[in-house]
């Protein structure tokens, strides 16, 4: 017979963050949340837009992504992008291991179509998140 | 954990973000406050930046509301205007100039005009090294007609930099009104505030500046002054109790000059570009005015600085409109005189023998080395109307202690790219520093050789310490050529009494053996008073040629002493016996001859040093001042009273201790010898050095 020992400290708790839409539950007129895989995703977004030098006293912060976007795109631009969120990602998003980075254009949307692939630590299913990064 | 805020007066954001998020950790709503990307981190951003703004908006605030700690000049202002202090303007550089005007024959072909007259307002220009500027003339100036030559001469005309403006109101009592002056470089004291009933009326009163609210009545014409927001001045009338109430429709005009300050002083080559008008109402051409500058432009000053303010408000604030205490003169003579670099007042009583009575003001000015009489009898005067009855007050030229250190400094070459050279000119750079730091308090009374050491040995990461040798020296300048004179000198600290350190106080001898017909004890071997060179009357070549020096030291009879210009003088020195006396001595085929072994004595004991009977021919470099230095016993030296000490010509040798292990000791009376120093700027010698060597005497010892 084998025992499991499991000390508070390794107690996951689950991820929990506020939703950034912040739109009020109909029901109980709180804001929302997201909890564990959707909390993650969120925070991935959030860094990737995040310019550098946005946060108040913490200017290394953020990616340049938003800055790439209004250079003339090309395909060194593309990896431009693809380093820039692979190495954001990597510095300030501790609870993914990030598997690929795949950036395509829509020259006619105007828009970069990116689809990043991770693994949540712990976890071995590779999750996926696709975003469209467009010029505001 | 209890959800206390824990970082209550934290000034830094980090700080205050933890505090947040220690409070968050406690509760288990949310849980990704610590990931960068979260909108929870987002969100306490924003909390705490709003936090860290209003915390240093409470600081900040609270500090302006303080004089020590404001930094804002309007917020310094306004807390030195609850003392009663108002910031001193800018000031125009004042000039005097000489203009000749060579009018036409009149109308009737027979006679000069009678008069010329230059408005108020006409202006000249001038440069200086750095630009031109225009000067102007406040008042109206007329001066008559030479009827022989024509020419109209305005003598000595006072001119001052800047435009004269002007700036009117009327008085309208069913407003709040301000009495502002548009312009931030305005020179309070050129102001003239004129008061009229009405706009049309010819009938002008001209009100005066009070600071006081002593003598004041209902009738009283005068305005106070004060510093408002951006540099402006406000002028503010009396409410007719204190000072006179003006009354609605009256006009006010202010006539102000907006200068440049002290950026103009110096400027000289005047040309008049105003207009010169005959009493026969023509205007007289340009080319036939020619003007010289007698005086160039001086004394503007610049705006006071908030660190000045900050300084002055409380100390004037303690002498509360009266000179009482020594401090109290000092404070009302920088306010009066504002070009004074520094002031130092003193009882009479301390003086010796005491002249009860008096207070000695010593001012020295920012410009030149002495002010002239007309300006020490203006501030006696204004002085005069704070100074209790019986106390009359001296300005007097500060006597200038120099105070001459020799610093052997040791580094480790190893630590430091610097080459001696450079790490000589690091620590004099820090010497002038502190110099100048501390020249107008008067190092505080003190002149402490630790902190000088300090001062040195923080001068370079790889200096390990220094030994500092220093001596005190003062000019003997109270005699005029060709007349016997004594004069003593008080440098108030004891001296070195070389019969301690060599030889016997009473010694006689030089051989030590009793062979040269002494006692058999040495006389002491080193002075630790000496003079620089000059010349004094009476002991010529050609008397020292016919007197017999073979014995190297020889007594002159003083009372063969002829005076006579007609021949070559010799070069002489004063230096101490060691005994206690002052003598007159030469060096001839290089060695030492007393000319006369009684001119002066020293007191060892509390550093006087008396010289004369003595009747000085000339000197050097021909000024009535023979340095005179002394070597002074301690290292924490008080400089007499009166005095103004300076570091002045600081010696300084860098020892690279890894290649040189040379020993320096801190007494070395052989390393001491007189020089010439003057009334220039810090380590500037302003007439030739004139070394004087002391020959070594190797007969003892």
């Amino acid at each position: 017979m084998s025992y499991r020992i499991r000390s508070d400290k390794n107690i996951s708790r689950g991820f929990r963050d506020f939703a950034m839409s912040f739109k009020a539950n109909p029901n109980s007129r709180d804001f929302g949340a997201v909890k564990n895989e959707n909390a993650i995703k969120q925070a991935v977004l959030n860094l990737i837009k995040t310019d550098i030098g946005e946060k108040p006293f913490q200017y290394d912060v953020g990616s340049r992504v938003t800055g790439l976007l209004f250079e003339p795109y090309d395909v060194f631009t593309g990896e431009a992008i693809k380093d820039e969120i692979n190495s954001t990602l990597d510095r300030y998003e501790k609870r993914i291991r990030v598997v690929s980075v795949n950036v395509t254009d829509g020259f006619d949307t105007n828009s970069l179509e990116v689809r990043v692939e991770y693994t949540i630590v712990g976890e071995r299913i590779v999750k996926e998140i696709d975003f469209i990064l467009e010029r505001t | 954990m209890p959800a206390v805020p824990s970082e209550l007066t934290s000034l830094d954001f980090f700080e205050i973000k933890e505090s947040i998020r220690s409070y968050l950790r406690t509760r288990s709503e949310f849980t990704d406050y610590d990931f960068e990307g979260s909108a929870a981190s987002y969100l306490l951003d924003t909390l705490a930046y709003n936090t860290y703004y209003t915390a240093f908006n409470a600081n900040m605030s609270l500090n302006e509301a303080f004089l020590e700690t404001s930094t804002v000049r309007d917020n310094i202002v306004k807390v030195a205007k609850q003392l009663n202090y108002t910031p001193r303007s800018v000031k125009s550089p004042k000039a005097y100039v000489t203009v000749s005007v060579q009018t036409l024959i009149g109308a009737n072909g027979l006679t000069y005009p009678e008069q010329v007259t230059i408005n108020k307002g006409d202006s000249f220009s001038a440069e200086n090294n750095f630009d031109d500027y225009i000067f102007t003339i406040l008042s109206q100036v007329q001066a008559p007609v030479d009827q022989s030559t024509g020419i109209a001469t305005f003598r000595c005309l006072a001119t001052y930099q800047g435009n004269l403006l002007t700036y009117s109101f009327i008085v309208n009592n069913t407003k709040r009104q301000e009495y502002i002056i548009p312009s931030e470089d305005v020179d309070t004291e050129r102001m003239i505030v004129y008061i009229s009933p009405s706009v049309q009326s010819s009938e002008i009163d001209i009100y005066n500046k009070s600071t006081t609210s002593v003598d004041l009545d209902s009738n009283s014409r005068i305005y106070f002054l004060e510093e408002v927001d951006d540099l402006r001045y406000k002028v503010i009338f009396g409410d007719g109790v204190l000072g006179r109430q003006l009354v609605d429709g009256e006009f006010v005009k202010i006539d102000y000059v907006r200068t440049v300050g002290k950026e103009a002083n110096g400027a000289r080559d005047f040309t008049f570009i105003g207009t010169a008008s005959d009493s026969e109402g023509r205007i007289v051409g340009n080319s036939s005015i020619t003007v010289v500058t007698e005086n160039q432009a001086a004394d503007g000053e610049d705006r006071e600085t908030p660190v000045s303010i900050k300084y002055n408000a409380p100390r004037l604030y303690t002498t509360q409109n009266r000179a009482v205490t020594e401090r109290d003169f000092e404070n009302l003579v920088r306010q009066l005189y504002p070009q004074s670099r520094s002031v130092v007042a003193y009882g009479g009583e301390k003086l010796n023998p005491p002249v009860y009575g008096k207070v000695y003001v010593a001012v020295r000015p920012k410009t030149g080395a002495k002010l002239n009489e007309t300006t020490k009898v203006r501030i006696k005067n204004q002085l005069k109307d704070y100074s209790i009855g019986a106390i009359d007050p001296i300005i007097i030229d500060p006597t200038t202690l120099y105070v001459i250190p020799k610093s052997y400094v040791y580094y480790n070459g190893n630590d430091t790219n610097l080459s001696s050279n450079d790490l000589r000119t690091k620590v004099l750079k820090n010497i002038d520093d502190y110099n100048s730091q501390n020249a107008a308090n008067r190092f505080n009374n003190r002149f402490e050789g630790s902190k000088y050491s300090g001062v040195i040995d923080n001068s370079d990461p790889a200096i390990s310490g220094s030994t500092s040798q220093i001596t005190l020296g003062q000019n003997i300048d109270a005699f005029q050529f060709g007349q016997v004179f004594n004069q003593c000198l008080d440098f108030n600290n004891p001296l070195f009494r070389p019969g301690d350190y060599s030889g016997s106080p009473d010694g006689n001898g030089t051989s030590g053996d009793g062979t040269d017909g002494s006692d058999g004890t040495c006389k002491p071997t080193f002075s630790v008073v000496k003079s620089g060179t000059f010349y004094a009357t009476g002991y010529t070549e050609t008397l020292l040629n016919n007197a017999n020096l073979t014995s190297g030291v020889v007594q002159v009879d003083t009372a063969t002493l002829s005076s006579t210009n007609t021949q070559t003088l010799v070069p002489v020195n004063l230096r101490d016996d060691g005994k206690g006396n002052m003598m007159l001595v030469t060096i001839r085929d290089e060695a030492e001859v007393i000319l006369n072994n009684n001119v002066g004595s020293v007191n060892y004991n509390t550093g006087e040093v008396c010289v004369g009977p003595l009747n000085v021919a000339l000197t050097p470099d021909n000024t009535l001042r023979i340095p005179v230095v002394v070597y002074p016993s301690g290292g924490s030296l008080e400089p007499p009273a009166g005095t103004d000490p300076i570091i002045f010509n600081p010696d300084v040798n860098p020892i690279d201790y890894t290649i040189n292990d040379l020993s320096v000791p801190i007494f070395d009376p052989n390393n001491f010898s007189g020089f010439n120093f003057g009334g220039g700027e810090l380590n500037i010698l302003d007439y030739p050095t004139d070394t004087f060597t002391y020959p070594d005497i190797t007969d003892c010892f």
